[in-house]
C-alpha cells in the first residue's frame, strides 16, 4: 500500500519536531519485524536496527565502511534481510547495514529511497510516498 | 553438529574443513582428524588448534587469503566471495546481493568492496 500518513513523533526523542516515519516490515526465514523506519535523505544507505537483527536472527554477509555525522568512518556489518516491504514495493534480499546504536529506528537511506516519488509536507507534517 | 577447522598445513590460501563433531578425535586445543582404512591402519592429521566456528569469519578468512593480484579485474567493485572464490561482482551492492541471493539462497559468503573503499555517509548522528 502506498503511504499517506501524518509525521510522527520519535518516540527516543520527544521534544524534537515530528519526522516522516513509517512502519516497515521485515522478513528473514520465517521470522518477521516490523520496525519504525525514518526517511533519511542524509543517509546514503538503510540500515538494520539491534532489536531486528535479534528478531531476525539474519545471516552476516559482509562489511561496508561507514562514516556518520560526529564519527569517523569505520567497517560495519551487513545482514542479509530476504523481504523489506516499504510503502508499495517488496525489496528482496537487501544487505543491510548494523550501525553501533541501540535505536529502535531504522533508517530508510537514499538507496530505497531514489525509487519512490516522496511528497514531503512539513507545515502539515504529512507525507505520500508511492 | 559440524563446526569448521582449518587444516594445519601451511598452505596458502588456507583448507578449510567443515566436519561433524563426531569425525574430530582430541581436545579443542589439540584437534585431529583421523582417517581409518579397511586394512585398520590409521591416518592422522592435524587441526589448528583454534577451531573456526563462526561461518562468517571463515568466509572473511578464505577472502583475505586472496593474492591481490586475482582481486585486480574487481578493483572498486562489490564481490562475493565464496570459499576463497569470487563468485559474482557488480558496482552495486543491493542489485550483487539481491542476484546472488536471489539464485544461491542463504549460502555463506563474504560481501565487501574491492580497493579503497570511499565512506559511505550517514549524515544522521547515530551513536546514542
Amino acid at each position: 500500500m502506498p503511504i499517506d500518513t501524518d509525521y510522527q513523533f520519535d518516540p527516543e526523542e520527544r521534544d524534537a519536531p515530528s519526522a516522516p516515519m513509517t512502519r516497515v516490515t521485515l522478513i528473514y526465514e520465517n521470522r518477521k519485524i516490523t520496525c519504525l523506519a525514518l526517511l533519511d535523505s542524509g543517509a546514503a544507505i538503510t540500515t538494520i536496527t539491534e532489536e531486528a537483527r535479534r528478531a531476525l536472527a539474519p545471516m552476516r554477509n559482509g562489511e561496508r565502511l561507514v562514516g556518520g555525522a560526529t564519527k569517523s568512518a569505520e567497517f560495519y556489518p551487513l545482514y542479509l534481510v530476504e523481504k523489506l516491504y516499504f510503502s508499495n514495493h517488496e525489496y528482496s534480499n537487501l544487505s543491510l547495514v548494523r550501525l553501533p546504536t541501540d535505536s529502535k529506528i531504522m533508517l530508510i537511506g537514499r538507496d530505497i529511497l531514489n525509487k519512490h516519488e516522496i511528497l514531503l509536507d512539513g507545515p502539515q507534517e504529512h507525507m505520500t510516498v508511492s | 553438529m559440524t563446526q569448521y577447522y582449518q587444516l594445519d598445513s601451511g598452505t596458502n590460501p588456507p583448507i578449510f574443513l567443515r566436519l561433524a563433531k563426531s569425525e574430530v578425535v582430541g581436545t579443542k586445543d589439540a584437534a585431529m582428524l583421523r582417517f581409518f582404512s579397511s586394512t585398520s591402519s590409521s591416518l592422522t592429521i592435524n587441526l589448528v588448534p583454534d577451531l573456526i566456528d563462526d561461518p562468517f569469519e571463515l568466509q572473511k578468512t578464505a577472502f583475505e587469503a586472496i593474492p591481490p593480484l586475482l582481486l585486480c579485474q574487481y578493483f572498486g567493485k562489490w564481490v562475493v566471495s565464496k570459499d576463497g572464490q569470487i563468485v559474482d561482482s557488480d558496482k552495486d551492492l543491493q542489485k550483487l546481493s539481491g542476484r546472488f541471493f536471489g539464485v544461491n539462497g542463504r549460502v555463506d559468503v563474504y560481501i565487501c568492496r574491492v580497493g579503497i573503499e570511499e565512506p559511505t555517509l550517514i549524515r544522521t548522528p547515530f551513536l546514542r
